[in-house]
């Protein structure tokens, strides 16, 4: 699904509450005790937004995508 | 508050036996029924108030001799809340391991900061992970049926005695290892170890019990290891406190099970009481989730939202002067967090008092948020769900005992029902 922002993860910093895959189980995994993107993310933007923001040490960031720099970005 | 509170002693909070309504009496349970209407009031003078939450209530206060000279706050704002759970710098839980040090001894997840608390937290985490679920799930549809069969033929009862609080300490025993005879036992001892929640006498013998009681079963993981096992996991896990990578102390497992002990045994059940009487209030809301179980998950967090079971998150110490919404907070003052007037915060939820589980899904601090964020929170959600089930599986036509009175919800550091009365179809 495309959005217009990417996902960057902060993985050092997680603790592996797992709460974003409760917002947004396509979207987030967790490996090793620390969250990871899956390969093929399909939540919805809200679910996604929902996630960064439940995300209790604030690892996930989403980063908006300038469409004039790169707009064939996916997200 | 109803007026009535006025009358109710000590021994009039909700439970069975005598040390249950002790326990739950004196953390407000019967002194304080519906907090939200005060939190609304306060609201207009802003996110943060003098005084501790016991204090803005009129509540005798069992953690002010605890910190008996500093300034107390309670803040009631999402925003707030969650900028000072986050900010474990300037908000230190330092300040809960006096309050806690004779309940958890001197292994304190709770009662400690990073780095040293984020070394026990990533060691017990995997424990608690979406991956690990079956540790506890295996336990828990047997020990729900088993309890609904022993009282489907009456067709009626308090659910909220006979079910809701009959499982998650059974749950968390099994996994510990405790012998089926000695859950009961094992029970009190866990409701005492909740923070304030008994005199720090009978904590620390609570404790010590546990400690008495597990030290067998830690030695005997020792010797034999098990397979999806929690207890081997923490003997096989190992810490580095500067030296090197060791295995876990005698005294740093006990510890960290006398931290687990407690989150499971209250919180889980009392939960599950307030969701149930969430539903039999609403009739035609229990009839569409009945028909449609996706709808289960989505009740349980709107119930954990709109009237969770924990009011107000462990005090935070302020490590420096610093400032909370423009209002000045000296060091070594004591700040609450009160999550549920932040999870009924206008700012952050439309309509917040209407209790509406089709509403947006947004973020809330019903599992607290920062490093400190419930380590358990997919086993709690895994066990809502599965004993909300099983009961719309096996009790379907599930209503009130119209031959008793409504119960109601009450209780302020912990929330509860005062019971679930209900009738069925044997």
């Amino acid at each position: 699904m495309a959005h217009n922002f990417r996902i960057r993860l902060d993985r050092a910093r997680c603790i592996g509450a797992e709460n974003c895959s409760h917002f947004a189980p396509a979207t987030f995994g967790n490996e090793d005790g620390q969250v990871v993107l899956l390969p093929e993310p399909h939540d919805s933007e809200a679910q996604i937004r929902a996630a960064a923001g439940a995300c209790p040490m604030q690892v996930i960031h989403l980063d908006p995508i300038n469409p004039s720099k790169d707009s064939s970005n996916e997200g | 508050m109803k007026d009535s509170t006025a009358t109710l002693t000590k021994a009039q909070g909700v439970g069975r036996s005598d040390w249950e309504r002790e326990t739950t009496s004196r953390t407000g349970a019967g002194a304080v029924d519906d907090p939200y209407p005060k939190f609304a009031a306060l609201r207009k003078n802003g996110p943060i108030h003098r005084g501790s939450t016991f204090e803005i209530f009129g509540v005798p206060d069992p953690t002010r001799d605890v910190w008996p000279d500093a300034h107390r706050f309670t803040i009631i704002s999402f925003a707030e809340a969650e900028q000072v759970l986050r900010d474990a710098e300037t908000f230190s839980n330092a300040g809960i391991r006096r309050m806690t040090e004779y309940v958890f001894g001197p292994v304190s997840l709770m009662g400690s900061d990073d780095p040293e608390h984020r070394q026990y937290r990533l060691l017990v985490q995997p424990a608690f992970a979406r991956k690990s679920l079956s540790m506890w799930s295996q336990f828990v549809r047997p020990r729900l049926d088993e309890l609904i069969d022993s009282f489907i033929a009456k067709g009626r009862g308090d659910i909220y005695f006979d079910y809701c609080a009959q499982f998650p300490v059974y749950v968390i025993g099994m996994a510990l290892g405790v012998k089926r005879e000695d859950l009961e036992q094992f029970h009190e001892w866990a409701a005492k170890l909740q923070v304030a929640a008994a005199p720090p006498d009978e904590a620390r013998a609570a404790r010590e019990a546990v400690h008495r009681y597990m030290l067998d079963i830690v030695n005997e993981r020792r010797r034999a290891p098990r397979e999806n096992d929690l207890i081997t996991l923490l003997v096989q896990s190992e810490i580095d406190e500067g030296e090197g990578p060791r295995k876990l102390s005698d005294e740093q497992i006990l510890g960290l099970i006398s931290n687990l002990l407690p989150a499971g045994a209250g919180t889980t059940y009392r939960s599950l009481g307030i969701t149930l009487v969430t539903l039999l209030e609403r009739p035609a809301l229990l009839a569409q989730v009945r028909e449609d179980r996706t709808l289960v998950p989505v009740v349980i967090e709107e119930v954990l939202r709109w009237n969770g079971p924990v009011l107000v998150a462990p005090p935070r110490l302020a490590t420096r002067d610093t400032e909370i919404a423009g209002v000045a907070v000296p060091k070594d003052s004591i700040v609450e967090c009160c999550i549920a007037a932040a999870n009924r915060d206008p700012a952050q939820f439309e309509n917040p008092d209407v209790f509406d589980p089709f509403r947006p899904q947004k973020p809330t601090l019903s599992f607290s948020t920062g490093p400190h964020f419930c380590v358990g929170s997919q086993v709690a959600r895994m066990e809502l769900v599965t004993a909300l089930n099983a009961l719309l599986d096996r009790l379907p036509d599930l209503r009130f005992d119209p031959d008793q009175p409504q119960p109601t919800l009450t209780g302020l550091w912990y929330r509860m029902p005062t019971g679930v009365p209900a009738i069925w179809t044997p």
